[in-house]
């Protein structure tokens, strides 16, 4: 204590310097500050380089494949451009358009029903005790576990008895299940996260239980919500044994149109079809990210307020 | 609005079920400022939220004038809560936060924004309605919960600890704000509070839970004057506790001596408050003391407008006020007041 004291002396008794002293090491710590900010830079830039590398430069190779008819090695640029692809997309007598639709509805009901399933269960595990919980949340990651092509066979023919084979509806259900993990994991996470403050708040200030949900939970969860319907959203619009399995063929959706050319090794065309598959969903994500800035514009914070 | 507690029980826990509240019952009147006074994990807090409707108890009854409301969801009880967290909806902003029970109830969407303008100027908030929540400081959040809890016009308000996330100085009028509104709106009012000084500052009356059960309930001056036990005397802050054996009427711990009347003898402990004690120096004689021989210093601290004193009482600590400050080692004499002590057995 005495020695800080003196010190404070020292510094008032000689307060220009001390000012002088002040100001150099403020421009010291600028310039460190700067250094860092610059090595931070240097790092940040590699990364992008790297990520521009790894993912656009396949990019580019597609929307270029879309348009070749023939690349052969070791040249740099495609020989021949083809319009093959745009004419398979926009011309052929299945045409694009009620397939494309057909995918995306599927994707949403999937996207939509799973999300639902998953934000009950998410609560049910996060916040209520009942016999066998332990097992019940085991069991919902129970789908990561077992090939989605061994599930498919299984459940084909219960599917069948159900008379769901075939159809839209039994598609959208073995999707829903196929993606039910990856939404129960990030519902749990959100839920768990938001607490039962705001609900008991609410509830308490004479908000019934649907009035609860409409105005103080489902805001609160919204970037979940959207995180888990996005993620079943990708999952089923990519999936394509279990469509063709379980929609026999009569289920048409992007990635089973796609499909055959990609193994047949029609490069055009399944780089046609890709670039499409990477639009729509591109297009689907902008409506979902739309979605959150409008219903949740004021800032989402689970640990404040 | 009445309201009676009646014996309510709660046990929580899944596998062990461990005791929260055992039988626990008192009457508010109607407008009247009640405290739950207790240590943290009384189980103050689970009484509140049980009187909300948000723990449901395992027997006993709540009765608002007259009717048990134990069947009742939280929503249809008509209360107002604030929590310590103040628990503001971030997707909303004052205004509308505090509109929320308003909507809630069914008034239109002029009236309730009047409702909220006019709450808003009574917890001199007015101009902030267009604010997010999150751009408030904490005494703001709270005063704004506080408006909210109060915007239905609710039968009773439930306060749960409100100002102990608050600064010291912010507290103080906090404290006074809600007396003022408690006092305009005469709404009849339970804060749970661990801090013996803000329940006697603001009660009318004081029920003293400790480990589930109601130790004492009465006016804050009955429980500072005539606290029914050791906890409760002790929870007002600036005292000693002694232990010792009663005979004779005597309370003895080393040379201490202090009057026990009517107590069986036995092992007993002595709440003494620092104000009721003060020292002599040894040998200097000035009459009626509590001590037999000497007792030793054992060291002084500065506690600004004072020095506390710490008397050795065989190993254990005497804290007494004095003007200077005392040499350790230096052998004193003790004076006890007859109001400032008390005296349990253990």
């Amino acid at each position: 204590m005495i020695e800080d004291k003196q010190g404070g002396e020292a510094n008032t008794s000689t307060q220009p310097q001390g000012r002088e002293a002040q100001g150099r090491s403020h421009a010291d710590s600028r310039q460190i500050r700067k250094a860092r900010r610059r090595n931070h830079a240097w790092v940040s830039r590699v990364f992008l380089i790297v990520h521009l590398i790894c993912v656009l430069l396949p990019l580019g190779v597609i929307v270029a494949w879309s348009f070749t008819a023939s690349w052969p090695w070791p040249d740099l640029l495609p020989q021949q451009l083809s319009s093959r692809g745009l004419v398979e997309l926009f011309l052929s007598r299945q045409g694009l358009g009620p397939v494309l639709a057909q995918s995306i509805a599927i994707a949403l009901a999937s996207a939509l029903l799973a999300t639902i399933i998953a934000a009950c269960a998410a609560r049910a595990l996060a916040f209520h005790d009942f016999f066998g919980k332990e097992l019940f949340r085991f069991a919902t990651v129970l789908p990561f576990l077992i090939p989605s092509t061994v599930f498919a066979m299984g459940i084909q023919v219960l599917f069948i008895r159900a008379g769901l084979a075939n159809t839209a509806v039994g598609v959208v259900i073995a999707h829903t299940i196929v993606a039910l993990p990856y939404a129960i994991a990030i519902m749990s996470e959100v839920t768990v996260a938001a607490g039962q403050r705001l609900e008991q708040q609410a509830r308490v200030l004479g908000a019934s239980s649907l009035r609860t949900c409409l105005h103080v939970q489902i805001p609160q969860l919204l970037p979940g919500i959207l995180s888990a319907a996005s993620m079943v959203y990708i999952i089923s619009f990519s999936q394509y044994f279990l469509t063709l399995l379980i929609g026999g063929g009569a289920v048409k959706t992007l990635a089973t149109v796609m499909f055959p050319f990609l193994t047949s090794g029609d490069r055009t065309i399944a780089s046609a079809y890709g670039l499409v598959f990477l639009l729509s969903t591109l297009m689907v994500f902008f409506l979902f990210e739309m979605l959150l800035k409008r219903f949740a514009s004021r800032e989402v914070s689970y640990f404040e307020g | 609005m009445e309201m009676k507690v009646q014996e309510i029980t709660v046990s929580l826990g899944r596998r062990v079920k461990r005791t929260i509240l055992d039988s626990v019952s008192f009457d508010v009147k109607e407008g009247e400022f009640l405290s739950l006074l207790g240590a943290s994990g009384a189980g103050k807090s689970t009484l509140l939220k049980v009187i909300a409707g948000i723990t449901v108890q395992d027997s006993g009854s709540i009765i608002f004038d007259g009717q048990a409301i134990d069947h009742l969801a939280p929503h249809r009880r008509n209360i107002g809560f604030v929590f310590q967290d103040t628990r503001l909806f971030p997707n909303m902003n004052v205004e509308e936060n505090v509109a929320f029970p308003c909507k809630m109830a069914g008034m239109s969407r002029k009236e309730r924004m009047e409702r909220a303008h006019t709450l808003l100027e009574c917890v001199q908030l007015d101009g902030f309605g267009n604010r997010q929540v999150t751009s408030l400081s904490g005494g703001q959040q709270q005063r704004v919960a506080l408006a909210r809890a109060l915007a239905a016009q609710p039968r009773v308000l439930l306060l749960d600890e409100p100002f102990s996330g608050l600064d010291e100085d912010l507290r103080d009028d906090m404290r006074s704000l809600l007396l003022r509104l408690h006092r305009d709106f005469g709404t009849t009012t339970i804060m749970v509070t661990h801090d013996a000084v803000e329940a006697l500052e603001m009660s009318d009356r004081i029920v003293y839970i400790s480990l589930g059960c109601v130790e004492q309930d009465g006016t804050p001056m009955e429980l500072y004057a005539q606290p029914q036990t050791k906890e409760i005397a002790a929870c007002f802050g600036d005292c000693s506790t002694l232990e010792g054996s009663v005979s004779d009427g005597v309370f003895l711990a080393s040379s201490l001596q202090l009057a026990a009347e009517g107590m069986a003898d036995g092992p007993a402990e002595a709440v003494v408050r620092y104000q009721a004690v003060s020292l002599r120096e040894a040998g200097v004689d000035v009459g009626h003391h509590a001590t037999r021989r000497p007792l030793l210093i054992r060291c002084s601290v500065y506690r600004g407008d004072t020095h506390l004193a710490r008397v050795d009482v065989e190993g254990q600590t005497l804290t007494v006020p004095a003007e200077q400050s005392f040499i350790p080692g230096m052998a004193v004499d003790v004076v006890v007041d007859d109001q400032g002590y008390f005296i349990y057995p253990m």
